[in-house]
C-alpha cells in the first residue's frame, strides 16, 4: 500500500475514500462517530429494559429469586466466557485490519463467527427447555410455588431481554460474514481499517448487554 | 480534525490481559452469587459488570485512546441512561410515602366545588355521580 500518497492535502487514490470527506481520516472519525452516536441509541434501548426489569425486581424480589432458580448458572456462565472470548478474537480481528493483514482479518472474523454461534446454540438448548417445562408465559405457564403468576413477569423479561439481544447476535454474525467476504478480497489496509473497527463496537456493545444480562437473570438468589 | 494522525495500535498482549481480567471478574460473580449476602448480592453483581463493561468500553472499543468527541459521545449516552433510572425510580420509590388514597380518612377526600353543600345529602352519593374519587372506594 502507497502510504506515501496519503500526506495531507493529497486526495487518496484508494477506491474505498468516498468523495464527500476530505481525506481517508476525516472518513474514520466521521463513520466511527456515527456509530458511536447509533451505540448511544442501543444503550438507551437496552437501558429501557433494563430499567422495565429493574421495577419489576422491586416489586416482587422473592417471585424473581424463585424463578431465576429455573435457570442453569452453569450454561449462563459457559455463554459468558463463549461470549468474551468471541470480543477477543474480534478485537484481534480489529487489530489485524489496522496491520492491514486481511488473512488476519478473516481468520478473526471466522472465529468471532463461531464462538457467536455456539453462543445461540446454548441459547436454543436453554430456550427449549423453558417450553418443555413450560416455563413460557402463557395460558401453559406452570411454575409451581407460591409465586406462579408473579414469576411470568420474570420469565417475560427474560424471554424479552435474551430474545432482543439474540436478534443482535444473529444480525452480528450476518455482518460477520460480510465482513469476511470484504477481507478474503483484501480490502483492508493500514490507511482505511474503519469498517472492521466499527464492526468490532457493534460486537463489544452486544457483549457489554450480556455481561449485565448474565448476573441479573442467572445469578439472583 | 482531518490533519495526519497515527491510530493507536495496541499490543497483542493488551487484549490477552483485558480478556484475562474479564474472565477473572466473571469467576468472581459467579463465586459470590453462592454466597448470600442479603441485599449485597445484587450490589456487588452490578459493580462487577460494571467494571467489566468498563474495560470492554475503554480497551476493546478503544475509547482510551480516542478523540475527545467520541469520549464525550459515550459519556453522554451513559449519563441519559443514569436519567432513565433515577427519574424513573424516584416516582416508583416514593409512591408510598403518603400512603395509599384509601387509607386517606375522611379527611383526605377532596370535594369537588361544584358538590351539594354538607349536610344535604348526608352519606348518600350526589346525584349525577359528583362523588369525589377517594369516596368511590369506600361506599360501594
Amino acid at each position: 500500500m502507497s502510504s506515501q500518497a496519503l500526506e495531507h492535502g493529497a486526495h487518496p487514490a484508494n477506491p474505498n475514500f468516498q468523495h464527500q470527506f476530505e481525506d481517508l481520516n476525516q472518513q474514520y472519525d466521521s463513520t466511527t462517530f456515527g456509530m458511536w452516536v447509533f451505540l448511544v441509541q442501543e444503550i438507551l434501548f437496552f437501558g429501557a429494559l433494563f430499567c422495565a426489569y429493574a421495577i419489576y425486581r422491586a416489586m416482587y424480589p422473592d417471585a424473581y429469586a424463585a424463578a431465576s432458580h429455573h435457570l442453569d448458572k452453569v450454561l449462563g456462565a459457559a455463554n459468558t466466557v463463549v461470549l468474551i472470548g468471541s470480543s477477543l478474537t474480534m478485537a484481534l480481528a480489529v487489530r489485524c485490519a489496522q496491520l492491514g493483514r486481511n488473512k488476519g482479518v478473516l481468520g478473526y472474523l471466522f472465529a468471532t463467527f463461531m464462538l457467536g454461534n455456539v453462543f445461540l446454540g446454548v441459547k436454543v438448548v436453554e430456550y427449549s427447555d423453558k417450553f418443555e417445562h413450560h416455563l413460557v408465559p402463557g395460558s401453559s405457564f406452570f411454575m409451581g410455588g407460591p409465586y406462579n403468576e408473579q414469576a411470568q413477569i420474570y420469565f417475560s423479561m427474560y424471554f424479552a431481554m435474551t430474545g432482543m439481544h439474540a436478534l443482535h447476535m444473529v444480525i452480528g454474525a450476518g455482518l460477520l460474514i460480510f465482513f469476511m467476504w470484504k477481507a478474503y478480497n483484501n480490502t483492508y489496509s493500514r490507511e482505511y481499517y474503519g469498517p472492521i473497527e466499527i464492526m468490532g463496537l457493534y460486537w463489544h456493545f452486544v457483549d457489554i448487554v450480556w455481561i449485565f444480562l448474565f448476573p441479573m437473570l442467572y445469578l439472583i438468589g | 480534525m482531518s490533519e495526519h494522525h497515527e491510530h493507536h495500535i495496541a499490543p497483542k498482549s493488551m487484549y490477552f490481559t483485558i480478556f484475562g481480567a474479564l474472565m477473572a471478574l466473571t469467576v468472581i460473580t459467579v463465586a459470590v452469587s453462592y454466597v448470600d449476602l442479603g441485599r449485597a448480592n445484587v450490589m456487588v453483581a452490578l459493580a462487577v459488570a460494571g467494571v467489566k463493561a468498563t474495560l470492554v468500553v475503554l480497551w476493546f472499543m478503544h475509547v482510551k485512546h480516542n478523540t475527545p468527541l467520541v469520549k464525550l459521545t459515550v459519556a453522554t449516552g451513559f449519563l441519559w441512561l443514569v436519567f432513565m433510572f433515577v427519574i424513573t425510580f424516584s416516582d416508583y420509590l416514593s409512591r408510598g410515602f403518603m400512603g395509599w388514597p384509601e387509607t386517606w380518612g375522611a379527611t383526605g377526600v377532596v370535594v369537588p366545588k361544584d358538590a351539594p353543600p354538607a349536610g344535604a345529602s348526608h352519606g348518600e352519593p350526589a346525584a349525577g355521580g359528583h362523588t369525589a374519587p377517594a369516596g368511590d372506594t369506600k361506599g360501594h
